[in-house]
Protein backbone atom coordinates (compact mmCIF):
# COMPACT_ATOMS: atom_id res chain seq x y z
CA UNK A 1 0.00 0.00 0.00
CA UNK A 2 1.21 3.46 -0.62
CA UNK A 3 -0.22 6.34 1.49
CA UNK A 4 0.65 10.13 1.85
CA UNK A 5 2.47 10.97 4.84
CA UNK A 6 2.48 14.73 6.15
CA UNK A 7 4.65 15.71 9.25
CA UNK A 8 4.45 18.55 11.41
CA UNK A 9 6.44 21.59 10.57
CA UNK A 10 8.14 21.09 14.23
CA UNK A 11 9.99 18.23 12.63
CA UNK A 12 11.47 20.94 9.97
CA UNK A 13 14.50 20.86 10.76
CA UNK A 14 14.94 16.99 11.70
CA UNK A 15 13.99 15.83 7.64
CA UNK A 16 15.91 15.83 4.52
CA UNK A 17 13.30 15.46 2.05
CA UNK A 18 10.05 17.73 3.51
CA UNK A 19 7.37 16.69 5.59
CA UNK A 20 5.42 15.47 2.71
CA UNK A 21 6.31 11.74 1.90
CA UNK A 22 4.60 9.00 -0.12
CA UNK A 23 5.27 5.44 1.63
CA UNK A 24 4.74 2.63 1.52
CA UNK A 25 3.46 -0.17 4.08
CA UNK A 26 0.30 -2.03 5.11
CA UNK A 27 0.26 -0.82 8.72
CA UNK A 28 1.19 2.62 10.78
CA UNK A 29 4.66 0.30 11.69
CA UNK A 30 5.64 -0.83 8.66
CA UNK A 31 4.88 2.93 7.12
CA UNK A 32 6.87 4.45 10.00
CA UNK A 33 9.80 2.01 9.33
CA UNK A 34 9.58 3.19 5.69
CA UNK A 35 9.64 6.47 6.34
CA UNK A 36 12.70 5.90 8.95
CA UNK A 37 15.00 4.39 6.15
CA UNK A 38 14.16 7.66 4.32
CA UNK A 39 14.56 10.10 7.40
CA UNK A 40 16.52 8.91 10.05
CA UNK A 41 16.58 11.51 11.82
CA UNK A 42 12.88 11.50 12.57
CA UNK A 43 13.42 8.10 14.41
CA UNK A 44 14.47 9.43 17.57
CA UNK A 45 11.56 12.17 17.51
CA UNK A 46 8.84 9.75 17.07
CA UNK A 47 9.23 6.57 18.21
CA UNK A 48 10.56 5.16 21.73
CA UNK A 49 14.01 2.80 22.15
CA UNK A 50 11.45 -0.20 22.32
CA UNK A 51 9.59 1.27 18.92
CA UNK A 52 6.55 2.33 20.24
CA UNK A 53 4.82 5.22 19.28
CA UNK A 54 6.49 8.38 21.85
CA UNK A 55 3.91 9.52 24.59
CA UNK A 56 3.51 13.36 22.71
CA UNK A 57 3.00 11.85 19.76
CA UNK A 58 0.10 11.22 17.32
CA UNK A 59 -0.70 9.14 14.40
CA UNK A 60 -3.91 9.48 12.42
CA UNK A 61 -4.66 7.79 9.46
CA UNK A 62 -7.33 9.06 7.27
CA UNK A 63 -8.40 11.85 10.32
CA UNK A 64 -8.68 9.03 12.59
CA UNK A 65 -6.45 8.25 15.60
CA UNK A 66 -4.20 5.38 14.88
CA UNK A 67 -2.03 2.69 16.45
CA UNK A 68 1.19 1.09 15.24
CA UNK A 69 -0.62 -1.49 13.82
CA UNK A 70 -3.82 -0.51 12.68
CA UNK A 71 -3.44 -0.75 8.47
CA UNK A 72 -3.32 1.58 6.28
CA UNK A 73 -5.33 1.62 2.91
CA UNK A 74 -4.24 1.71 0.17
CA UNK A 75 -3.90 5.94 -1.06
CA UNK A 76 -4.84 6.70 2.74
CA UNK A 77 -3.45 10.16 4.03
CA UNK A 78 -1.41 9.97 7.41
CA UNK A 79 -1.31 12.80 9.52
CA UNK A 80 1.68 12.69 12.38
CA UNK A 81 1.19 15.05 14.78
CA UNK A 82 3.12 16.35 17.89
CA UNK A 83 2.13 18.10 21.14
CA UNK A 84 2.82 21.73 21.25
CA UNK A 85 3.16 24.06 24.36
CA UNK A 86 2.97 27.28 23.07
CA UNK A 87 0.37 29.95 23.95
CA UNK A 88 2.79 32.57 22.64
CA UNK A 89 3.40 34.39 26.41
CA UNK A 90 6.50 35.87 27.35
CA UNK A 91 8.02 32.53 28.41
CA UNK A 92 6.60 30.34 25.66
CA UNK B 1 -59.78 59.24 2.25
CA UNK B 2 -59.33 56.34 5.07
CA UNK B 3 -58.31 57.38 8.57
CA UNK B 4 -55.93 55.90 10.99
CA UNK B 5 -59.16 54.80 12.47
CA UNK B 6 -60.46 52.99 9.57
CA UNK B 7 -57.01 51.32 8.68
CA UNK B 8 -56.54 49.84 12.27
CA UNK B 9 -60.67 48.95 12.05
CA UNK B 10 -59.82 47.26 8.27
CA UNK B 11 -56.38 45.34 9.98
CA UNK B 12 -58.64 44.22 12.79
CA UNK B 13 -61.12 42.24 10.74
CA UNK B 14 -58.37 40.63 8.71
CA UNK B 15 -56.07 39.58 11.90
CA UNK B 16 -58.98 39.52 14.47
CA UNK B 17 -58.08 39.65 18.29
CA UNK B 18 -57.28 37.74 21.49
CA UNK B 19 -57.91 38.65 24.55
CA UNK B 20 -55.33 38.59 27.51
CA UNK B 21 -57.01 35.66 29.24
CA UNK B 22 -57.37 33.91 25.51
CA UNK B 23 -53.65 34.62 25.26
CA UNK B 24 -52.83 33.38 28.63
CA UNK B 25 -54.67 29.59 28.46
CA UNK B 26 -52.61 29.60 25.21
CA UNK B 27 -49.63 30.69 26.16
CA UNK B 28 -47.50 27.86 25.63
CA UNK B 29 -48.81 27.78 21.69
CA UNK B 30 -48.12 31.39 21.07
CA UNK B 31 -45.14 33.94 20.90
CA UNK B 32 -45.29 37.36 21.56
CA UNK B 33 -44.13 40.57 19.84
CA UNK B 34 -43.97 43.47 21.92
CA UNK B 35 -43.55 46.09 18.96
CA UNK B 36 -43.90 48.80 20.71
CA UNK B 37 -40.66 51.50 21.14
CA UNK B 38 -37.68 50.04 23.25
CA UNK B 39 -38.50 52.76 25.50
CA UNK B 40 -41.80 51.92 26.50
CA UNK B 41 -40.83 48.06 26.42
CA UNK B 42 -37.98 49.15 29.26
CA UNK B 43 -40.73 50.35 31.31
CA UNK B 44 -42.53 47.41 31.57
CA UNK B 45 -44.03 44.36 29.59
CA UNK B 46 -45.38 40.90 29.36
CA UNK B 47 -42.90 38.18 30.35
CA UNK B 48 -41.30 36.41 27.43
CA UNK B 49 -42.44 38.73 25.00
CA UNK B 50 -39.86 39.60 22.45
CA UNK B 51 -39.21 43.14 21.32
CA UNK B 52 -39.46 44.26 17.42
CA UNK B 53 -40.58 48.14 17.36
CA UNK B 54 -42.89 48.88 14.82
CA UNK B 55 -40.75 50.64 12.45
CA UNK B 56 -38.15 47.96 11.81
CA UNK B 57 -40.83 44.98 12.09
CA UNK B 58 -40.56 43.88 8.74
CA UNK B 59 -36.50 44.30 8.79
CA UNK B 60 -36.24 42.17 11.44
CA UNK B 61 -39.33 39.98 11.92
CA UNK B 62 -37.32 36.97 9.57
CA UNK B 63 -34.22 37.40 11.70
CA UNK B 64 -35.91 36.97 15.27
CA UNK B 65 -39.03 34.30 13.84
CA UNK B 66 -37.66 32.43 10.85
CA UNK B 67 -40.63 29.77 10.94
CA UNK B 68 -43.48 31.46 9.18
CA UNK B 69 -46.36 29.36 10.96
CA UNK B 70 -45.14 30.16 14.28
CA UNK B 71 -48.25 31.78 16.10
CA UNK B 72 -47.36 35.51 17.03
CA UNK B 73 -49.40 37.56 19.31
CA UNK B 74 -48.28 41.19 18.49
CA UNK B 75 -49.28 43.78 21.00
CA UNK B 76 -48.67 47.17 21.47
CA UNK B 77 -49.50 49.89 24.30
CA UNK B 78 -53.94 49.97 23.42
CA UNK B 79 -53.94 47.24 20.52
CA UNK B 80 -54.09 50.08 17.48
CA UNK B 81 -50.31 49.31 16.29
CA UNK B 82 -49.97 46.18 17.18
CA UNK B 83 -53.07 45.56 14.71
CA UNK B 84 -51.36 47.19 11.56
CA UNK B 85 -48.29 45.48 12.55
CA UNK B 86 -50.42 42.03 12.52
CA UNK B 87 -51.70 42.65 9.16
CA UNK B 88 -48.03 43.90 7.92
CA UNK B 89 -46.33 40.70 9.20
CA UNK B 90 -49.59 38.85 7.26
CA UNK B 91 -48.45 40.01 4.26
CA UNK B 92 -45.06 38.82 4.89
CA UNK B 93 -46.22 34.87 5.38
CA UNK B 94 -46.84 35.12 8.93
CA UNK B 95 -50.60 34.14 8.61
CA UNK B 96 -50.89 33.02 12.28
CA UNK B 97 -50.51 36.81 13.44
CA UNK B 98 -52.67 38.33 15.43
CA UNK B 99 -53.21 41.12 18.21
CA UNK B 100 -53.75 41.69 21.27
CA UNK B 101 -57.08 42.88 22.29
CA UNK B 102 -56.82 46.62 24.55
CA UNK B 103 -53.08 45.65 24.23
CA UNK B 104 -50.62 46.56 27.12
CA UNK B 105 -52.85 48.51 29.18
CA UNK B 106 -55.75 46.39 28.66
CA UNK B 107 -53.03 43.20 30.47
CA UNK B 108 -52.28 45.67 33.43
CA UNK B 109 -55.60 46.77 34.08
CA UNK B 110 -56.92 43.18 34.42
CA UNK B 111 -54.02 42.52 36.55
CA UNK B 112 -51.86 40.06 34.51
CA UNK B 113 -48.16 39.61 35.26
CA UNK B 114 -46.09 42.01 34.01
CA UNK B 115 -42.34 43.39 34.69
CA UNK B 116 -39.16 45.26 33.70
CA UNK B 117 -38.30 43.19 31.11
CA UNK B 118 -35.26 41.26 31.20
CA UNK B 119 -34.22 42.23 27.92
CA UNK B 120 -31.54 44.54 26.87
CA UNK B 121 -31.20 48.27 27.53
CA UNK B 122 -31.16 50.32 24.35
CA UNK B 123 -27.84 50.91 24.26
CA UNK B 124 -27.50 47.08 24.71
CA UNK B 125 -29.71 46.85 21.97
CA UNK B 126 -27.59 48.67 19.47
CA UNK B 127 -24.34 47.63 20.60
CA UNK B 128 -25.31 43.81 20.12
CA UNK B 129 -28.00 44.46 17.01
CA UNK B 130 -25.52 42.41 14.93
CA UNK B 131 -26.11 39.13 17.29
CA UNK B 132 -29.64 39.79 17.94
CA UNK B 133 -30.60 39.38 14.43
CA UNK B 134 -29.22 36.05 14.48
CA UNK B 135 -31.86 33.35 15.22
CA UNK B 136 -29.42 31.10 16.42
CA UNK B 137 -28.31 33.69 19.30
CA UNK B 138 -31.69 36.78 19.21
CA UNK B 139 -32.20 38.33 22.56
CA UNK B 140 -32.43 35.51 24.57
CA UNK B 141 -28.82 34.50 23.44
CA UNK B 142 -27.27 37.59 24.18
CA UNK B 143 -28.58 37.68 27.79
CA UNK B 144 -27.13 34.25 28.81
CA UNK B 145 -23.57 35.64 26.80
CA UNK B 146 -23.83 38.71 29.41
CA UNK B 147 -24.83 35.99 32.12
CA UNK B 148 -21.62 34.14 31.61
CA UNK B 149 -18.59 33.75 32.84
CA UNK B 150 -15.43 32.67 30.54
CA UNK B 151 -11.54 32.61 32.45
CA UNK B 152 -8.59 32.48 30.21
CA UNK B 153 -5.53 31.43 30.89
CA UNK B 154 -2.69 33.86 29.83
CA UNK B 155 -3.38 36.86 28.41
CA UNK B 156 -0.48 36.58 25.54
CA UNK B 157 -0.68 35.37 21.85
CA UNK B 158 -4.41 33.52 21.73
CA UNK B 159 -5.34 35.06 24.87
CA UNK B 160 -5.28 38.44 23.61
CA UNK B 161 -7.75 37.63 20.39
CA UNK B 162 -10.17 35.20 22.55
CA UNK B 163 -10.66 37.71 25.66
CA UNK B 164 -11.14 40.56 23.28
CA UNK B 165 -13.61 38.73 21.07
CA UNK B 166 -15.36 37.40 24.05
CA UNK B 167 -15.39 40.97 25.78
CA UNK B 168 -17.23 42.22 22.35
CA UNK B 169 -19.40 39.39 22.25
CA UNK B 170 -20.98 41.08 25.85
CA UNK B 171 -19.90 37.41 27.82
CA UNK B 172 -20.77 39.31 30.92
CA UNK B 173 -17.86 38.33 33.29
CA UNK B 174 -13.99 37.39 31.80
CA UNK B 175 -11.42 36.18 34.17
CA UNK B 176 -7.96 36.65 32.97
CA UNK B 177 -5.35 34.46 34.46
CA UNK B 178 -1.34 35.80 34.21
CA UNK B 179 1.36 36.36 36.59
CA UNK B 180 3.47 37.77 33.80
CA UNK B 181 3.95 41.99 33.06
CA UNK B 182 4.38 43.20 29.76
CA UNK B 183 6.92 43.00 27.42
CA UNK B 184 8.33 44.68 24.41
CA UNK B 185 8.51 41.42 22.51
CA UNK B 186 5.13 40.61 22.99
CA UNK B 187 3.71 43.60 21.27
CA UNK B 188 4.51 41.41 18.14
CA UNK B 189 1.40 39.37 18.28
CA UNK B 190 -0.37 40.16 21.98
CA UNK B 191 -3.16 43.15 20.78
CA UNK B 192 -4.56 43.37 24.70
CA UNK B 193 -1.18 45.52 25.32
CA UNK B 194 0.67 48.58 23.67
CA UNK B 195 3.93 50.60 24.59
CA UNK B 196 2.51 52.38 27.00
CA UNK B 197 1.87 49.44 29.28
CA UNK B 198 5.21 47.53 28.85
CA UNK B 199 6.31 46.87 32.45
CA UNK B 200 2.34 46.73 33.58
CA UNK B 201 1.08 43.76 34.95
CA UNK B 202 -0.73 41.95 31.69
CA UNK B 203 -3.86 40.98 34.19
CA UNK B 204 -4.18 45.12 34.39
CA UNK B 205 -3.20 45.79 30.71
CA UNK B 206 -6.28 43.39 29.57
CA UNK B 207 -8.62 44.74 32.36
CA UNK B 208 -7.86 48.23 30.69
CA UNK B 209 -8.35 46.71 27.42
CA UNK B 210 -11.45 44.80 27.82
CA UNK B 211 -13.19 47.51 29.83
CA UNK B 212 -12.54 50.41 27.42
CA UNK B 213 -14.07 47.74 24.33
CA UNK B 214 -17.16 46.98 26.61
CA UNK B 215 -18.20 48.67 29.54
CA UNK B 216 -20.78 45.79 30.10
CA UNK B 217 -18.24 43.04 30.90
CA UNK B 218 -16.61 42.99 33.98
CA UNK B 219 -13.32 41.56 34.27
CA UNK B 220 -11.70 39.56 37.10
CA UNK B 221 -8.02 39.33 37.16
CA UNK B 222 -5.97 36.58 38.45
CA UNK B 223 -2.51 37.96 38.89
CA UNK B 224 -0.66 34.66 39.76
CA UNK B 225 0.25 31.59 38.22
CA UNK B 226 -2.24 28.85 38.26
CA UNK B 227 -1.00 25.92 40.43
CA UNK B 228 -2.21 22.77 42.80
CA UNK B 229 -3.75 24.69 45.75
CA UNK B 230 -5.11 27.99 43.68
CA UNK B 231 -6.44 25.42 40.49
CA UNK B 232 -10.18 24.92 41.67
CA UNK B 233 -10.66 28.42 43.35
CA UNK B 234 -9.44 30.49 40.43
CA UNK B 235 -11.03 28.31 37.28
CA UNK B 236 -13.95 27.29 39.82
CA UNK B 237 -17.95 29.00 39.29
CA UNK B 238 -16.41 29.67 35.38
CA UNK B 239 -18.95 28.51 32.49
CA UNK B 240 -15.86 27.78 30.38
CA UNK B 241 -12.34 27.81 30.07
CA UNK B 242 -10.06 29.15 26.81
CA UNK B 243 -6.28 27.70 27.16
CA UNK B 244 -4.14 29.70 25.88
CA UNK B 245 -1.24 28.88 28.57
CA UNK B 246 2.70 28.41 27.24
CA UNK B 247 4.12 25.81 29.05
CA UNK B 248 2.86 21.77 28.91
CA UNK B 249 2.88 21.74 33.25
CA UNK B 250 -0.14 24.31 33.35
CA UNK B 251 -1.91 22.86 30.39
CA UNK B 252 -2.02 19.54 32.25
CA UNK B 253 -3.17 20.84 35.10
CA UNK B 254 -5.89 22.80 33.77
CA UNK B 255 -6.92 19.74 31.70
CA UNK B 256 -6.94 18.09 35.72
CA UNK B 257 -8.91 21.03 37.14
CA UNK B 258 -11.02 20.89 34.79
CA UNK B 259 -12.33 17.00 35.12
CA UNK B 260 -13.21 18.04 38.71
CA UNK B 261 -15.05 20.73 38.02
CA UNK B 262 -16.80 19.03 34.89
CA UNK B 263 -15.90 22.58 32.84
CA UNK B 264 -14.87 22.28 28.80
CA UNK B 265 -11.84 23.80 28.23
CA UNK B 266 -11.25 25.27 24.87
CA UNK B 267 -7.44 24.28 24.05
CA UNK B 268 -5.02 26.08 21.53
CA UNK B 269 -1.59 26.01 21.14
CA UNK B 270 0.81 27.24 18.60
CA UNK B 271 3.98 26.46 16.93
CA UNK B 272 6.17 28.96 14.54
CA UNK B 273 3.61 28.69 11.80
CA UNK B 274 1.46 25.60 12.96
CA UNK B 275 -1.39 26.03 15.07
CA UNK B 276 -3.82 23.29 17.14
CA UNK B 277 -7.67 24.13 18.19
CA UNK B 278 -10.05 21.42 19.96
CA UNK B 279 -12.79 21.17 22.80
CA UNK B 280 -11.61 19.44 25.56
CA UNK B 281 -15.60 18.13 27.48
CA UNK B 282 -14.74 16.18 30.43
CA UNK B 283 -16.34 12.83 30.06
CA UNK B 284 -17.98 13.94 26.98
CA UNK B 285 -14.95 13.47 24.76
CA UNK B 286 -11.40 13.02 24.35
CA UNK B 287 -9.19 15.28 27.94
CA UNK B 288 -5.82 16.63 27.34
CA UNK B 289 -4.14 13.42 28.53
CA UNK B 290 -6.33 11.41 25.81
CA UNK B 291 -4.76 13.57 23.04
CA UNK B 292 -1.03 13.60 24.31
CA UNK B 293 -0.25 11.23 27.10
CA UNK B 294 2.57 13.14 27.90
CA UNK B 295 4.57 15.99 26.37
CA UNK B 296 8.34 15.52 24.60
CA UNK B 297 11.00 15.33 27.11
CA UNK B 298 12.38 19.22 26.89
CA UNK B 299 15.39 17.94 24.12
CA UNK B 300 12.43 17.11 22.04
CA UNK B 301 10.13 20.70 22.53
CA UNK B 302 12.09 23.62 21.43
CA UNK B 303 10.06 26.72 22.74
CA UNK B 304 8.31 29.12 21.07
CA UNK B 305 10.83 32.00 22.51
CA UNK B 306 13.68 29.54 21.05
CA UNK B 307 11.62 28.98 17.45
CA UNK B 308 9.78 31.70 16.52
CA UNK B 309 6.09 32.50 15.90
CA UNK B 310 4.49 34.20 13.46
CA UNK B 311 2.50 36.92 15.08
CA UNK B 312 -0.79 36.34 13.00
CA UNK B 313 -1.08 32.48 13.88
CA UNK B 314 -2.32 33.24 17.64
CA UNK B 315 -5.01 35.89 16.52
CA UNK B 316 -6.17 32.49 14.50
CA UNK B 317 -6.70 30.28 16.57
CA UNK B 318 -7.61 32.87 19.74
CA UNK B 319 -10.17 33.53 17.21
CA UNK B 320 -11.10 30.04 17.10
CA UNK B 321 -11.14 29.76 20.62
CA UNK B 322 -13.35 32.65 21.31
CA UNK B 323 -15.63 30.98 18.74
CA UNK B 324 -16.15 27.60 20.48
CA UNK B 325 -15.88 29.26 23.79
CA UNK B 326 -18.93 31.68 22.20
CA UNK B 327 -20.97 28.11 21.14
CA UNK B 328 -20.22 26.59 24.34
CA UNK B 329 -22.09 29.49 26.10
CA UNK B 330 -24.86 29.52 23.85
CA UNK B 331 -25.25 25.48 23.68
CA UNK B 332 -25.08 26.37 19.51
CA UNK B 333 -23.90 24.50 16.73
CA UNK B 334 -21.08 21.57 17.09
CA UNK B 335 -18.12 22.13 19.07
CA UNK B 336 -15.08 20.75 18.33
CA UNK B 337 -15.51 17.77 21.02
CA UNK B 338 -13.77 15.15 19.79
CA UNK B 339 -12.12 17.06 16.71
CA UNK B 340 -8.79 18.87 16.59
CA UNK B 341 -8.26 21.44 14.44
CA UNK B 342 -5.08 21.62 12.68
CA UNK B 343 -4.03 24.89 11.08
CA UNK B 344 -1.07 25.32 8.61
CA UNK B 345 -0.29 29.14 7.73
CA UNK B 346 2.42 28.54 4.86
CA UNK B 347 -0.30 26.05 3.20
CA UNK B 348 -2.94 27.99 4.23
CA UNK B 349 -5.12 24.29 4.97
CA UNK B 350 -7.18 23.64 7.85
CA UNK B 351 -7.14 19.63 8.90
CA UNK B 352 -9.84 18.12 11.23
CA UNK B 353 -8.79 14.82 12.95
CA UNK B 354 -11.21 13.10 15.05
CA UNK B 355 -9.93 12.07 18.60
CA UNK B 356 -11.57 9.67 20.79
CA UNK B 357 -11.56 9.18 24.02
CA UNK B 358 -8.87 6.65 25.44
CA UNK B 359 -10.65 4.24 28.19
CA UNK B 360 -6.98 3.95 30.05
CA UNK B 361 -6.38 7.33 30.31
CA UNK B 362 -4.93 7.81 33.24
CA UNK B 363 -6.94 11.13 33.88
CA UNK B 364 -10.54 10.51 32.67
CA UNK B 365 -10.72 6.86 32.30
CA UNK B 366 -12.93 7.10 35.80
CA UNK B 367 -15.61 9.95 35.93
CA UNK B 368 -15.97 9.58 40.28
CA UNK B 369 -11.85 9.84 40.38
CA UNK B 370 -10.38 12.40 38.98
CA UNK B 371 -6.90 13.47 38.98
CA UNK B 372 -5.11 14.33 42.14
CA UNK B 373 -4.17 17.96 41.55
CA UNK B 374 -0.71 18.22 41.46
CA UNK B 375 2.28 21.01 40.27
CA UNK B 376 3.79 19.28 37.72
CA UNK B 377 7.40 18.81 36.52
CA UNK B 378 8.66 18.79 32.67
CA UNK B 379 7.14 15.65 32.28
CA UNK B 380 3.55 15.94 33.80
CA UNK B 381 3.88 12.21 34.82
CA UNK B 382 0.24 11.21 36.02
CA UNK B 383 0.18 11.64 40.05
CA UNK B 384 -2.56 9.14 40.20
CA UNK B 385 -6.59 9.29 41.06
CA UNK B 386 -8.63 10.82 44.02
CA UNK B 387 -12.13 10.42 45.25
CA UNK B 388 -14.28 13.02 43.49
CA UNK B 389 -15.72 15.77 46.14
CA UNK B 390 -18.42 17.86 44.07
Amino acid sequence: MTARLRLPRMLTHSVKNGLEHEVGGETVREVLNSLFEREPGLRTHLVDEKGEIRPHVSVFVDGLQARLGTSVPERADIRVLHAVSGGAGLNS
Amino acid sequence: MATYRDLVARALREVGELTPAEVLAQIEDLTILDVREADEYEQGAIPGARLIPRGILERDIAGVIPDTKTRLVLYCASGSRSALAAAAVRTMGYEDATSLAGGFERWKQEGHAWGDPTGLTSEQRTRYARHVRLPEIGEAGQLELLDSKAVIIGAGGLGSPAAMYLAAAGVGTIGVVDDDVVDASNLQRQLLHNVDRVGMAKVNSARETLMAMNPDVKVEMHGERLKSHNAISILGGYDVIVDGGDNFPTRYLVNDAALHLRTAVVHGSIFRFEGQTSVLSPYEGPCYRCLHREPPPPELAPSCAEAGVLGVLPGIIGSIQAMEAIKILLGIGDTLTGRLLIYDALDQDFTTLSVARDPACPACRDPERPPVLVDYDDTCRPAGNTVRTS
